[in-house]
């Protein structure tokens, strides 16, 4: 090594020094200003329910057919007609695969540690869904980040691991040995990604900056904080609603109106699931049966009823038996009565409920959890 | 793990700043370079870690025992054998499907139909398979013919072959070139980092900014609706093409080149600016480098190179461009695009005198232009072929160059409401001007500049472009070359 210039004392170590500091000051800048969040303010309001102080007895978590399928409201106002005083909350949102459901319920049992019973959604959309860029914004802190890495708590089925299942499928894997080199090598690649995001996020504040001529710093024309966002829609339809309906919504009524000619009612309420029952696979869903059964654990050690919630799709596809079978034997799981469910007003998408569907869906809920609480 | 993501900058920080603070021991640092190559290559498939073992392995072995005997009938069977290793795995690997797809349709054409579409088992191509196998071939190669003396350990071996920078694709490095590097002391050179940083900073913006936006914006759309924008939009979609395989390859080569100069090893260059070439021969010398001359040295020399004839001459580079193109990918596509190149070049060098650079660089302006818009428009024609690649990449294969060709020759117009992204013409033309613009007026100017700025300055730079090409690279679309 030359003697003159020593790595220490270089221009480069120099340069190298300040490049961490810049990165670190951006990472902390956007943590605070929740400029990751930007592309979406729902995972802002989330943040702020589970933190919030108000103590709740029901909590509802799963993918955005439960936000739009459960109206806390509706739910608590049915649970006090049949005698029972209970407050609710719902932390649903797009998206949200079954280790973010872990997440988020690990995380409000802790802040609220007198809950009584959990739903959790349980069924095509949550056991299949997972998109890294939705768990990254949940991390809050870089400790965050890095415990992805050095616990691997995990098992994330996002969209590059099932690419890279599907490009390597598992044929060859003494001991399970390169599973687990390539789960860790997964999570290392997250946790640095979401350390290495504060420049990413400056840049998109910035953007947004320059598009809405110096207004705000999120994509979203309001800020992400609880206040603003709950409390227009409190004054707006009296209750909060994590996703509002929306003509716009997924596919919309055309979707449904599509659906109902397509599959009659009678024939949708005798639909048993006719694609291959593939749940059983050990290759498949791996990640969602685990985090299920933590998520089982994790109620059983905090002493929180668990009940596993199907939200059906209208006339499409119900659980697979195997589904059934599987949270049957691990918790309690309550589906939806379709009878009444499959009615084109009651959905706003083929997908989603609408108010009246789930108007319709909360009482049905609150009915059996006061039935529960009887018993 | 792919160069253009976030993961790339922090791994790559962490192991400049160990290996530096360790690089007085020669173990310890090769240790760390090979266990971080390997971490590296894992982001794709720890599992074909154990091919890249495998192989060196093999001509580690091969390597040692040429090198050992003067028996030229054992020195033939350990070539042999490490001939037939490397490419018994790269032709499993990569050729199989291919291989199995042909059968079973020429089954079927001669009347069994059961066979039509039948493939035993589809094989996953390990990334950087087809550049690491040419790797370790040359090695055994070169010991045979007493050009090179063996590796003095095998980590020195493994360290060669799994080197990240060039790991997954390229540039090919001959062991010629980079063992002795190992045997010299690690020196620290500022100036050297430097200019890594700074090349490798030039790539990731090449990539994101130029390629990307030019595939995403012109290429793609047109490769897939070519009807839509006509014949014209054509012409622009295969020079879009070019360009974006140059400026994508060529970035991957400089964040290569960049890295391995932080670390203090010396890459040669893989690209020299080839839409300046005014011949295709002179083109492939500025094209691909380091796999042209693998060929040239490897394949054409020993097949005969020019030989004693025009025919012996033709059959030695129709081979050979032959060979160049199933190296790209399984398919016909690019066999087609290689043996065109092959005859493209046959045709340049039988009837036209090769000409020194100096007298290259002295024909009139008109004439250098004109040669280097026949010759990118040649090159562009065969990119025709090999953007259209084959079906299992998602491509349209075949078919696609088909429908091209047909438009093109009835000059086919766009639909009325066929629209080119501005973005990607934008791109294009960003492209050229820099490529044709002499490297003096630019790069060296901005190389100046970028030297003469403070630390505080570079580094606030460097995080300003890294969110920049993060926030617009959201897709990460992953380097061409890597599907090679």
């Amino acid at each position: 090594m030359d003697a003159t210039t020593t790595p220490l004392r270089s221009k480069s170590a120099r340069v190298a020094a300040w490049f961490v500091l810049f990165c670190a000051l951006a990472l902390v800048a956007a943590q605070r200003l929740q400029l990751g969040l930007c592309s979406d303010a729902r995972h802002a309001v989330l943040r702020e329910l589970v933190r919030a102080p108000e103590p709740a007895q029901v909590v509802f978590v799963g993918s955005s057919q439960t936000a739009r399928g459960v109206i806390p409201e509706v739910f608590d106002a049915r649970a006090a007609e049949l005698g029972t005083s209970v407050r609710s909350v719902n932390l649903s949102f797009f998206g949200t695969s079954r280790q973010l459901a872990y997440l988020t319920l690990e995380r409000w049992l802790d802040a609220h540690p007198d809950t009584k019973c959990a739903y959790v959604e349980c069924g095509v959309l949550s056991d299949n869904q997972d998109f890294p860029h939705e768990a990254l914004s949940r991390f809050e802190t870089p400790s965050d980040a890095l415990s992805l890495a050095l616990s691997q708590p995990y098992d994330v089925r996002n969209a590059r691991e099932f690419k890279r299942r599907k490009d390597h499928p598992p044929t060859f894997d003494p001991l399970g040995a390169f599973t687990r080199i390539e789960r860790f090598q997964l999570h290392a690649e997250l946790s640095l990604e979401a350390l290495g995001r504060g420049p990413e996020d400056c840049v998109r504040a910035l953007f947004n900056l320059a598009v809405q001529r110096g207004a705000s710093l999120y994509w979203m024309p309001h800020e992400p904080t609880l206040g603003s966002v709950i409390d227009s829609q409190l004054s707006e339809r009296g209750y909060y609603r994590i996703m509002p309906d929306s003509p716009l919504g997924i596919g919309g009524k055309a979707g449904v109106t599509k659906q109902a000619a397509a599959v009659s009612y009678e024939n949708a309420l005798a639909a048993t699931f006719k694609d291959v029952d593939d749940f059983g696979d050990p290759s498949r869903f791996r990640a969602t049966k685990l985090y299920a059964e933590r998520i089982a654990a994790l109620c059983k050690t905090r002493g929180v009823r668990l009940v596993f919630l199907d939200q059906p799709n209208f006339r499409g596809r119900p659980l697979r038996p195997s589904q059934v079978a599987y949270y049957s034997q691990l918790a309690e799981l309550f589906q939806q009565d379709k009878s009444v469910l499959y009615r084109e007003d009651s959905f706003q998408d083929s997908g989603h409920m609408s108010v009246v569907g789930a108007e319709f869906a909360s009482k049905a809920l609150a009915a059996h959890f006061v039935g529960a609480e009887k018993k | 793990m792919a160069f253009n993501s976030t993961q790339f900058v922090i791994f790559f920080l962490v192991v400049l700043a160990v290996h530096w603070a360790i690089a007085r021991e020669r173990k310890a640092r090769f240790l760390w370079l090979t266990a971080a190559s390997c971490l590296f290559y894992a982001g794709w498939s720890a599992k074909f870690l154990l091919l890249v073992f495998v192989s060196s392995a093999l001509d580690w072995v091969c390597g040692g025992q040429i090198h050992r005997t003067e028996d030229p009938r054992r020195r033939k069977a350990w070539l042999a054998l490490s001939l037939v290793g490397n490419l018994g795995l790269l032709g499993f690997f990569k050729y199989f499907n291919f291989f199995a797809e042909n059968v079973s349709a020429a089954l079927a054409q001669a009347g069994f139909e059961d066979a039509a579409g039948f493939v035993p088992w589809h094989i996953v191509l390990p990334a950087g398979i087809s550049f690491y196998t040419f790797q370790t071939l040359s090695y055994t190669i070169d010991i045979y013919r007493r050009e090179l003396a063996p590796a003095k350990s095998p980590l020195d071996f493994l360290l060669y072959v799994s080197f990240f920078p060039q790991l997954v694709a390229g540039p090919i490095v001959r062991a010629s070139d980079f063992l002795p590097q190992l045997d010299a002391p690690a020196r620290f050179d500022d100036g050297a980092i430097e200019r890594g940083v700074y090349r490798m900073a030039c790539g990731l913006a090449k990539k994101v900014l130029l390629a990307d936006m030019i595939g995403l914006y012109l290429v793609d759309p047109v490769f897939k609706a070519p009807a839509s924008f006509g014949a014209g939009g054509v012409v622009l979609g295969t020079w879009g093409a070019l360009f974006q395989f140059y400026l994508d390859f060529s970035a991957y080569s400089d964040v290569a080149i960049g890295a391995a100069m932080c670390l203090g090893f010396r890459l040669e260059e893989n690209f020299d600016r080839p839409f300046l070439a005014q011949s295709i021969s002179e083109f492939w010398r500025r094209w691909h480098i380091s796999l042209s001359t693998w060929f040239r040295d490897y394949v054409f020399v020993p097949l005969g190179g020019r030989g004693a004839n025009r025919l012996a001459f033709l059959r030695n580079m129709l081979g050979t461009m032959f060979l160049t193109g199933l190296w790209h990918g399984a398919g016909w596509n690019y066999v087609l695009w290689g043996l065109m190149h092959g005859v493209f070049t046959y045709v340049g060098a039988v009837f036209r005198k090769p000409a020194s650079p100096a007298e290259r660089a002295a024909r009139p302006w008109w004439e250098r232009t004109l040669r280097r818009a026949f010759v990118f428009n040649l090159v562009a024609f065969s990119m025709l072929f090999f953007r259209n690649g084959t079906v299992a990449e998602g491509n349209r294969g075949i078919a696609g160059s088909v429908e091209m060709l047909q438009l093109l020759a009835r000059w086919g117009p766009a639909s009325a409401e066929a629209r080119l992204a501005t973005a990607g013409l934008v791109a294009l033309a960003l492209a050229a001007v820099i490529h044709f613009t002499p490297a003096r007026w630019i790069h060296e100017r901005l190389r100046e500049r970028w030297n003469a700025l403070p630390s505080v300055a570079q580094a606030f730079s460097l995080v300003a472009l890294a969110g920049t090409l993060a926030a617009l690279s959201y897709a990460k679309a992953p380097f061409k070359y890597f599907q090679f």
